[in-house]
Formats: structure tokens, C-alpha cells, sequence
């Protein structure tokens, strides 16, 4: 992959970065030079990149230089040499490429999903979840990710288990994932915005503040269950009290981040 | 003990919209970051500014854990919005692109303030006066 960097006068630094947006509407990285220089760089295979002309327009009189370099194509895996396995609970969770511990344990490569269980949402669905009682009873994971909440929930003896996401990549690693750890768990291309909300007695909801609201919004029969997370701690009263016909049982927290447990009375 | 800071990056992301892809993925990704981790807490925090550019600071720590704190929407993003235009003019002095009001400048001065160096908004406004006339958009009143 190439970086491309393209320096400008600090001065005019901001209507430069503006032009450039208009070039770069996924972002740029943004690098101090100098007190007088700054950097914008994009990335992109060759092919991919803004045309260097259209690059040295958008930076105008602020251009000071632009140049390229190359990024080893590891970037997306660098992450693993850092990643660590994780008790929680009774659950140990852990990659591959780590020794099994002996107990329990939930295995998961998150490919280019998310949910390697680090996550402190994550970390927290874990705990609710393995606070239920155990019973043979239908899961839906929404937006599931790498499918680490609904195969926990299969290793605790829930059943039948479907993952539910929209990216492509996410539903390819449940179903790897689910394999790798013996478990059955269903996976679904699915548009939560727009496809009709799955239903399931318990239903794991790790999104985001906006699409949970949503989906209390369009849910026309609440679950027997519900944990939600992806939520900030400031956000938890706001999306609990937004499913009618469900009410709070617990709620959980960690650096900054909140899980709710919602039960039908 | 405080953790190690092992780098810091500065990133522009569109709110509530940041994905894997580049520039994210790679900014972070060579440093060893998770960068799903990362796409959640960002989208999560700008969910409010969606789709306009957040510039972002990460501070990242030597076991590759992360914390980041945003900033408010670069003035030039905030005046082309306003203004609904897709860039500022080539030739500021001869060629203007549009007309921002004094509502439309102090609406963005208070957006602003936290991020200035102005004591008050009337300074701040002025301050993005001075961005609008440079990007060739004249300030009406």
C-alpha cells in the first residue's frame, strides 16, 4: 500500500486539509512536520490514490512538497503480536495462535470483524450473559461481528444460535469462528436498519447508541431478554428505558463503556 | 506506573462513519493497534457529527492499548457545509463561491470556541471570518 503525503504551509493549513477532504472523504492522517509544515497523508494501492495533479490543486499556494511511501501490507494483522488471552468469568477466551488453558474456553481469529472479546463492550455481554440462567433457549446476535457473544452463548448451552450482521467479512468469520469452536451458530447478511428486526427470546446487541435506539423503535414485540452494549456510559439510561415492555435488571460498566441487562416483567 | 506512550496519531474521520478502510486502517494498523476497536469507540463518540470530518488525537501505549480525545470540525469543513458548497475558490480575492452571514459565522464560532485561541465568540467569529475570506466567501453584514 502507498502513503501518500502531501505538506503544506501551516497557515494555510486548514483550507488546504478542506480542499483535500473534498479528494479523501474517508480522512486523512494528519502529521506535525515542523512549527511551519503539515502533513496530510492518504492511503491507497496504486490505482486507488487521488490524481497527483488533482492532490497539488487542492493543497494550492500551501503546497510544499508531496511524497510517497510504501506501507508493509501486514498492517491489518500487526495488531495479533499484541493481543492477549482473556479470562471472564468461567469463559476463557483466547486467539488461535495462544496455548489453550484447559477450561472452558472460547476461540476466536476476528479476521476483519470486530470482537476479539478485548473490547471492554464485549468483555462486558460476557459477563451478562454468563450471568442468565442456562436453558436451552434461541439466541439472536445482533450485528455479531466476529460471532464471539453468540458462540459463548452456544458454549453455555443456548441454542439454536443466529449471528445477524451487514458486513460481508463478519458473517465469514461467525461461521469459521462457530466451527473452529464446534459450536452450531447460524450467519446472517443482514441490514438491522432495514431488515425486519430477528427475533429470539434472548437477543445480544452489542451496536451502537443510534441503531439500538432504532431498533427499540421498530421492535413490535420485545424479547424475553435483552443485553445491549456499544454504549457509552452517559448513553445506558437513555437506550434502557427506550424498549417499552422491558425493564433494566442489571447494568455493568468498564473504562468509560455500559452494558444493560433488559427483562420482560 | 503510567503506561508507556508509544506514539501519538492525528487523524481527520468522517463522525459516526469511520470504517477499516484507509486512512484509519493503516494509520493505526502498522502500530499495532486493533483497529475495529478503535472504528467502535470513534464511531460511538461522533455518532452526534455524522459523516462531517472529526479530527482525532490517539495516544498510543506501549502494550497497544489506545485513548483518543476529538476536536471540533476543521472551521473550513463547518463554512462549506453552511454554505453547501464543495470547495473554496481557487482565486479568493477574484472569485468568490459564496455569502456567509453573521448567523451562519457565529453559529459556527460557538461550535469553535473550545478549540480557539479567542476569549470570547465575537473573537472566534472573527477568527472564522478571516478562514471564510481566505477560502473566497464573502461575510455578509
Amino acid at each position: 500500500m502507498i502513503r501518500l503525503a502531501v505538506r503544506v504551509a501551516r497557515e494555510h493549513a486548514e483550507l488546504a486539509l478542506a480542499e483535500l477532504l473534498v479528494l479523501a472523504p474517508n480522512g486523512v492522517e494528519e502529521v506535525d512536520v515542523s512549527d511551519d509544515v503539515v502533513e496530510y497523508a492518504v492511503y491507497g494501492a496504486e490505482g486507488e490514490l487521488p490524481d497527483l495533479g488533482d492532490v497539488r490543486a487542492a493543497a494550492g499556494p500551501a503546497l510544499v512538497e508531496v511524497r510517497s511511501s510504501v506501507v508493509g501490507d501486514d498492517w491489518a494483522e500487526r495488531w495479533r503480536e499484541f493481543h492477549r488471552p482473556l479470562q471472564i468469568g468461567g469463559l476463557h477466551l483466547r486467539a488461535p495462535w495462544h496455548p489453550p488453558a484447559g477450561g472452558p474456553e472460547v476461540v476466536i481469529d476476528p479476521g476483519q470483524a470486530f470482537g476479539t472479546g478485548m473490547h471492554p463492550t464485549t468483555r462486558l455481554c460476557l459477563e451478562l450473559l454468563q450471568a442468565l440462567p442456562r436453558e436451552r433457549a434461541a439466541v439472536a446476535d445482533l450485528g455479531c461481528g466476529s460471532g464471539v457473544l453468540g458462540i459463548a452463548a452456544a458454549k453455555l448451552g443456548f441454542g439454536p444460535v443466529d449471528g445477524y450482521d451487514h458486513e460481508a467479512e463478519s458473517v465469514e468469520a461467525t461461521v469459521a469462528n462457530a466451527r473452529a469452536n464446534g459450536v452450531e451458530m447460524g450467519a446472517h447478511r443482514w441490514d438491522l436498519h432495514r431488515d425486519p428486526v430477528p427475533r429470539a427470546p434472548v437477543v445480544l446487541a452489542n451496536l451502537l447508541r443510534p441503531l439500538l435506539l432504532e431498533l427499540a423503535a421498530r421492535l413490535d414485540e420485545p424479547p424475553r431478554v435483552l443485553i445491549a452494549s456499544g454504549l457509552l456510559a452517559h448513553e445506558a439510561d437513555e437506550v434502557a428505558t427506550a424498549f417499552a415492555g422491558l425493564r433494566e435488571d442489571a447494568r455493568l460498566e468498564l473504562d468509560g463503556w455500559a452494558a444493560v441487562l433488559l427483562r420482560r416483567p | 506506573m503510567a503506561k508507556k506512550v508509544l506514539t501519538t496519531i492525528k487523524l481527520q474521520a468522517p463522525g459516526g462513519q469511520a470504517s477499516p478502510a484507509p486512512p484509519v486502517g493503516p494509520a493505526l494498523g502498522q502500530h499495532g493497534i486493533n483497529i475495529m476497536e478503535f472504528v467502535k469507540a470513534f464511531n460511538a463518540q461522533t455518532a452526534n457529527d455524522m459523516g462531517t470530518t472529526i479530527p482525532v488525537e490517539i495516544t498510543v501505549y506501549e502494550d497497544r492499548s489506545f485513548t483518543f480525545i476529538t476536536k471540533t470540525p476543521p472551521a473550513a469543513v463547518l463554512i462549506r457545509q453552511a454554505l453547501n458548497i464543495e470547495k473554496g475558490s481557487s482565486e479568493p480575492n477574484r472569485t468568490k463561491v459564496g455569502t456567509i452571514t453573521q448567523a451562519q459565522l457565529r453559529e459556527i464560532a460557538e461550535k469553535k470556541l473550545k478549540d480557539l485561541n479567542a476569549h470570547d465568540v465575537d473573537q472566534a467569529a472573527k477568527i472564522i471570518a478571516g478562514t471564510a475570506r481566505s477560502m473566497g466567501v464573502e461575510v455578509a453584514g
